[in-house]
């Protein structure tokens, strides 16, 4: 007899022992699995119990065959006969699905007991042979009964905890319905359709394409059993098998191809793609069928998987409409972006348009109140010596001559801005200019008492200019210079010959406006030179110190000094005064020479004809 | 308190020229002052009854020198005018928040400035 030690051993190291392994394997790790991971909770008997009831009906058999006692037994030839074909079934069995084998085979076995019974109520088996084959076939019937009800209980079990969940993946869904068509909801219904009672999934893995990234894809919906490693890695060769090729997979036996997937993990598997037109847009992988994995049939044949591609046809549809909603919602977001700045670029727009006109109403109506005034003075008092009529004439005159100034500035300004600006540039003598200048602010220094001095520098050639801008520049910096410099100051206006500095080797000139008035301090030096609304700052004091000083003046004095590509900046000292140097080059510089060519190559080029 | 000294600020030399002219005929005292840290320091020096004060006057802006002149318990009583070129609400709230008792917007008539130093000679005379 074999002793039952050396059989426990056996099944103890199934791995040393592949051939006993092949013959009992698979229903050997769906009891012991079953029993050790769900009998514990359920309290039907321990892992031991199953295994011990499964070595003696093994150890029952093998002595029915051997022993002694059974000699009588053995020479039946009815018992050779049953044990011998329910041998060969059960080994068919087992081989052929792995899940009822054990049942069966301890059927064979108890069959043979009570037949060699039956043998001895007919006076052929002795007494003593009766005792060790009762107990052999009472723990068999409580193991296979207890393994039964053992199976049922807990596939039933299964199958109402995933009937529950497909439940939650309803109620989800049915939600999310509410919200419109979603990659997530098409996902829910997939699971839903592949664990429910058509395909009775224990898994289901929904893969999409990530778009833009060739070969990489997103999961989306992961539902029921599928963190197992083995599951993970059936699923992941399945989905990309998919991807590739384009078309279904079948995994009959999974474990054929996957030998870490053992049958209890996942006796089949199958994916299929979903397509946008020809594209692969996804994958859906499923695998168990959880109920049969108790009752028989485990595997998935092709006409589940013609059932999973028909319905994936379905699925592809609500998914590219789903991917459809989402780029639109996208492109909706992206677009109201858009607008949202376009918006606030406008309000800002809007904005420094509106500053601009109350700094031009602002520059506008200072000498217009002095026009006001006078005239006003003159209507009302009209006893006053001829000097002072003659005085208040005067300055009626200046301030209609500067709110004329102020106006040209403006529109100035505005044709620069539109682009439509020309320069008329020709060799002018700076000096005159600056004659003409001094002759003009003379009048505003003297009643300031400001010393006004020229200081330019001998044998200086012509400058390239459009003298009534460069005029413009000068008159713009002067006023600034007198309404700057208190009473008994000094305000100079130097010329010098230099050489430019980004084109060496060019003549130029640097002509500087010095006053002594209060001078500027540095945060407002960078900004006086912007127009209005073109100073980045949240810093009131420097708004505040631009606001107050020279309106268009100076901007457009760089416009103008820009035009004709020098340079103006100023350097100043705050209570020393400031100095606002601008250059300009002179006659006989290529710059202007190649943009006469320029100019005159493409005159010629639109006097052409069109051909 | 009887109104007998001005002081005229304003970096416009033809504004504070006109103003001075006006109210001489009124047959009042006149300080001139063309920025605002020579305002305050004239109005310290002079002690007027009141001030027409411009607002934009770099770098040190009417409504500081208003503020100054307020806090300066020697200037108790002194009255402010601001003078601007600009009349819109925010700039008003600002302007108010420096406590200026008026504010007038230019370009204002010689008429209208005797009648506003009338009104507040009568107001100073009765307090």
């Amino acid at each position: 007899m074999i002793p039952l030690s050396k059989i426990y051993e056996m099944l103890q190291d199934r791995d040393g022992n592949r051939e006993f392994d092949a013959y009992f394997h698979d229903t050997l790790v769906l009891i012991g699995q079953t029993a050790q991971g769900e009998a514990y909770a359920d309290q039907w008997s321990s892992p031991y119990d199953v295994w011990f009831g499964l070595f003696f009906h093994v150890s029952g058999a093998m002595s029915a065959l051997t022993d002694d006692y059974f000699r009588p037994v053995q020479e039946s030839s009815w018992f050779l006969l049953v044990s011998i074909t329910g041998s060969i079934l059960v080994c068919y069995l087992a081989s052929q699905s792995g899940a009822i084998t054990s049942m069966l085979f301890g059927l064979a076995v108890l069959g043979g007991y009570w037949y060699g019974c039956a043998l001895f109520a007919m006076g052929q088996l002795s007494a003593p042979a009766l005792l060790p084959m009762a107990c052999f076939s009472l723990t068999i019937c409580v193991n296979l009964v207890g393994i039964f009800f053992l199976r049922t209980r807990l596939a039933d079990r299964l199958v109402s905890q995933r009937e529950r969940e497909i439940e939650v993946l309803q109620a989800e869904d049915q939600y999310e319905q509410s919200e419109g068509i979603d990659v997530r909801h098409v996902d829910r219904q997939i699971a839903q359709t592949a664990m429910g009672q058509e395909l009775k999934a224990d898994w289901c893995v929904v893969r999409q394409k990530i778009q833009g990234l060739e070969g990489d894809e997103e999961i989306i919906g992961q539902f029921g059993e599928w963190d197992a490693k083995e599951i993970q890695e059936v699923e992941l060769a399945l989905s990309k098998r998919v991807f590739e090729s384009g078309r279904g997979e079948l995994l009959t036996h999974a474990s054929a191809e996957f030998p870490d997937c053992e049958v209890a993990i996942c006796p089949s598997a199958m994916a299929v793609p979903m397509r946008d037109g020809p594209e692969v847009i996804g994958t859906v992988v499923i695998g168990g069928k959880l109920r049969e994995r108790f009752r028989g049939d485990a595997r998935y044949q092709e006409g589940d998987l013609r059932f999973l591609r028909a319905l994936a046809r379905e699925w592809s549809d609500r998914i590219v409409i789903a991917q459809y909603n989402r780029t639109l919602e996208d492109r909706v977001h992206l677009r109201t972006l858009d607008l949202q700045m376009a918006n606030d670029r406008l309000s800002e727009i809007d904005r420094q348009k509106s500053d601009f006109m109350n700094m031009v109403a602002h520059d506008l109506r200072t000498p217009l109140t002095s026009i006001r005034s006078y005239a006003e003075i003159m209507l009302t008092y009209k006893d006053e010596p001829p000097e002072t009529y003659e005085e208040f004439l005067t300055i009626i005159n200046d301030e209609s001559v500067r709110l004329n100034g102020l106006i040209d500035n403006f529109l100035d300004l505005s044709r620069i801005e539109s682009g439509s600006f020309q320069l008329d540039i020709e060799a002018t003598d700076i000096s005159k200019l600056i004659d003409h200048a001094m002759a003009v602010f003379r009048g505003h220094a003297d009643p300031k008492s400001i010393k006004l001095e020229t200081q330019i520098e001998d044998e200086l050639p012509n400058i390239m200019c459009d003298g009534d801008r460069i005029a413009q520049v000068l008159a713009n910096l002067l006023s600034n210079a007198l309404k700057f410099t208190p009473e008994e100051g000094e305000v100079r206006v130097i010329v010098s010959a230099i050489e430019s500095e980004t084109h060496p080797g060019e003549p130029m000139a640097k002509i500087t406006v010095a006053d002594t008035g209060p001078g500027i301090p540095e945060e407002a030096r960078e900004t006086i030179f912007k127009k209005f609304g073109q100073v980045e700052t949240d810093d009131e004091s420097v708004k505040a110190t631009q606001r107050k000083g020279t309106g268009l003046g100076l901007p457009l004095c760089q416009e103008f000094v820009e035009k004709h590509e020098g340079r103006i900046w100023v350097e100043s000292e705050v209570g020393k005064g400031s100095q606002f140097h601008f250059t300009l080059f002179c006659e006989g510089c290529s710059l202007f020479q190649e943009e006469d060519e320029v100019q005159e190559a493409a005159a010629l080029a639109e006097a052409r004809p069109a051909s | 308190m009887s109104l007998q000294k001005i002081l005229i600020a304003d970096d416009e030399v033809h504004i504070r020229r006109s103003l001075e002219f006006v109210l001489k005929k009124e047959g009042y005292e006149i300080v001139l002052a063309e920025f605002g840290e020579d305002a305050l320091a004239k109005a310290r020096e002079h002690k007027p009854q009141l001030c027409f004060l411009d607002l934009q006057m770099p770098p040190m802006n009417g409504d500081e020198v208003c503020q100054a002149i307020k806090q300066d318990p020697e200037l108790e009583g002194t009255y402010a005018i601001i003078l601007t070129a600009r009349g819109q609400e925010t700039d008003k709230n600002k302007i108010m928040e420096s406590g200026v008792d008026e504010y007038m917007t230019k370009p204002f008539s010689p008429s209208k400035v005797i009648a506003k130093v009338q009104e507040i000679a009568d107001i100073l005379a009765s307090s």
